[in-house]
């Protein structure tokens, strides 16, 4: 089956500059319960990166709570970076997006490789345009799985 | 040879790296003390000159080499014979390939590009003083031992443990001052400056003789490459990404790729006579300005995880206790000056170099003290080429082990003095 990005993105996102500090960002992030992820943008709205809910988690456990510091999971470098990040752009991960023409199999692929449920839209020009999340794909397919 | 030889490799592996992960859980959570201690330690504990000897068998737990292995063409015939060659010694050297190349993925090498100035100040400070106490104090000790082994001691004190001062003052919760900062980068210098003195040494061993022109060479190479294959990443991390990385997306195996990558960069620098640990920290540095830096730490780390502790608890296998109760001595005085050497070393850039306060110059010193992987690295890699005798191995074990642990205790006063002049200290840095 076919289909494109475009017909199943939406507007509704949780969008941060990447200036503004990590207690600022999470506010946001949680103002919206439906979002999941939050888009880093810079002041010409381009998408700089993520922040994914297991970053936020990460950077709350290194700096409220005594665990997660002895996983030897996290590393070094690591452990340094969310122990002392101040500003979004410090913590959030690389960028990653999908283009309003690209077929949604591309933004599966990255949920997937990156466990997440939402993935950016941008134009040619890296701007935000909006999100495509897991839960509109899935009900998008269903009608096709129910077919089969 | 039946292949029950070869089984028995296997069992040996399981022991080794079962001993080794419960010797550094106990350590981590119960001790609160780095996992590569209790890994050392263990590695101590089952050595076949201790629990290993109750078994008695020349390949479970212990050191047995395979001989005249021999090695057929295709076609069956006779190709070529190595002498002898351990399995175990083949295992730790791909867990070494593989712990410096995370560790190379994991550096952060914008920031340590960006303020890298007092750190490396600090850095070179820190190595020099310490490895010419090292040099000394041995060819003191052991004048026979003759100049590879001298300066393999002097290495083995140089580099200071990333992971070991990155926990020490997260629990301090001093890792985001001025202070902490200096230290990280400085760790992370020293432990390059350490890889390359590794090289050097190595050449010296094996060529027998100090040869200006030979030391200059290799070192001049193993800066440049890591120093290549660094601004390769960062210039043209693009290029890195869509080459190398890109292929290997789709089918999720990008990291593995990645790290294969490393391998052969371990293996290739070889051909320049510069030592494997130096390619694959190079290659780990390139990948770390990348995009894709993350992931491939966080699916190589358990790759690295698996194996490090094998190199770990395999070294400490080889410290026969006995025999370093007889270094007593030296083990003490090195341990000493590995600690003062670093303090000075590190002290005076900082304050001179750093404007650091009198404090704060302090905080940095003594949180460069612990010496951790690069150090047994250098000592293990000593042994090898045997340049390192089993009695002079075993005190750079002990001075890994005693640095490590008497930190946090002496870090307490200086950060108890600060808390005075909380205010200067928690700006942020640079």
């Amino acid at each position: 089956m076919k289909k494109l990005v475009r017909e199943l993105m939406t507007q509704r996102l949780c969008r941060i500059r990447e200036d503004e500090q990590i207690y600022e960002a999470v506010a946001k992030i949680t103002e919206d319960k439906e979002t999941t992820i939050a888009c880093v943008v810079d002041k010409d709205d381009r998408l700089k990166g993520i922040i994914t809910p297991k970053r936020v988690l990460k950077t709350v456990a290194v700096r409220a709570f005594e665990t997660i510091r002895h996983s030897l999971f996290l590393g070094p470098g690591m452990l340094h970076m969310l122990a002392t990040a101040k500003y979004v752009k410090d913590i959030m991960n690389a960028p990653m997006s999908v283009r309003p023409e690209d077929g949604i199999e591309k933004a599966i692929d990255l949920m997937l490789e990156l466990d997440i449920c939402e993935v950016p839209v941008v134009d040619k020009h890296g701007r935000l345009l909006g999100v495509i999340n897991y839960n509109d794909i899935i009900s998008s397919v269903n009608d096709y799985l129910k077919q089969e | 040879m039946g292949l029950e030889v070869y089984f028995k490799f296997i069992l040996s592996f399981a022991l080794i790296l079962i001993a080794a992960r419960i010797g550094g859980e106990i350590a981590e959570r119960y001790l609160k003390q780095p996992a590569v201690i209790g890994e050392l330690v263990a590695g101590i504990a089952i050595s076949p000159f201790a629990l290993g000897a109750l078994i008695n068998d020349p390949i479970i737990l212990s050191f047995a080499r395979i001989e005249h292995a021999q090695f057929f063409t295709a076609k069956g015939s006779f190709a070529f014979e190595v002498g002898e060659f351990n399995v175990m010694q083949i295992i730790a050297e791909i867990a070494v390939v593989a712990l410096l190349f995370v560790a190379g993925v994991e550096t952060n090498v914008r920031a340590f590009l960006r303020q890298g100035k007092t750190g490396a100040w600090v850095a070179v400070g820190g190595v020099a003083l310490p490895f010419i106490f090292g040099y000394f104090i041995t060819m003191l000790f052991y004048p026979g031992a003759g100049s590879a082994a001298w300066l393999f001691m002097g290495a083995v004190l140089t580099a200071t443990s990333i992971g070991v001062t990155v926990r020490i003052l997260m629990d301090m919760k001093r890792l985001h001052t001025r202070e902490g900062t200096t230290i990280l980068v400085a760790a992370v210098i020293d432990d390059i400056i350490g890889i390359v003195i590794l090289s050097v040494v190595v050449a010296v061993a094996i060529t027998g003789a100090v040869n200006v022109a030979e030391v200059v060479r290799i070192a001049v190479l193993g800066f440049v490459i890591w120093f290549g294959l660094i601004m390769l990443g960062v210039k043209f991390h693009k290029y890195v990404s869509r080459f190398l990385l890109n292929p290997f997306k789709r089918s999720g195996t990008m990291p593995i790729f990645a790290i294969l990558v490393g391998f052969l960069i371990a293996y290739l620098v070889t051909l320049v006579d510069l030592h494997p640990v130096v390619g694959a920290y190079a290659a780990g540095l390139m990948f770390a300005a990348t995009a894709e830096k993350e992931e491939i730490t966080e699916k190589t780390r358990p790759i690295m995880l698996f194996l490090a502790p094998f190199f770990f608890c395999y070294l400490g296998m080889q410290v026969d206790v006995p025999l370093l109760a007889g270094a007593a001595a030296i083990a003490a005085i090195l341990i000493v000056l590995a600690i003062a050497g670093k303090m000075i070393g590190c002290y005076v850039p900082a304050r001179l170099g750093g404007k650091l306060s009198h404090n704060s110059g302090m905080i940095v010193a003594v949180g460069m003290v612990p010496r951790g992987e690069v150090g047994l690295i250098i000592a293990g890699v000593g042994l090898s080429v045997g340049a390192v005798s089993r009695e002079l191995f075993g005190v750079a074990v002990a001075v890994s082990i005693v640095t490590t642990l008497v930190v946090p205790a002496m870090l307490k006063p200086f950060f108890k003095r600060q808390v005075a002049s909380k205010s200067e200290a928690d700006k942020p840095p640079g």
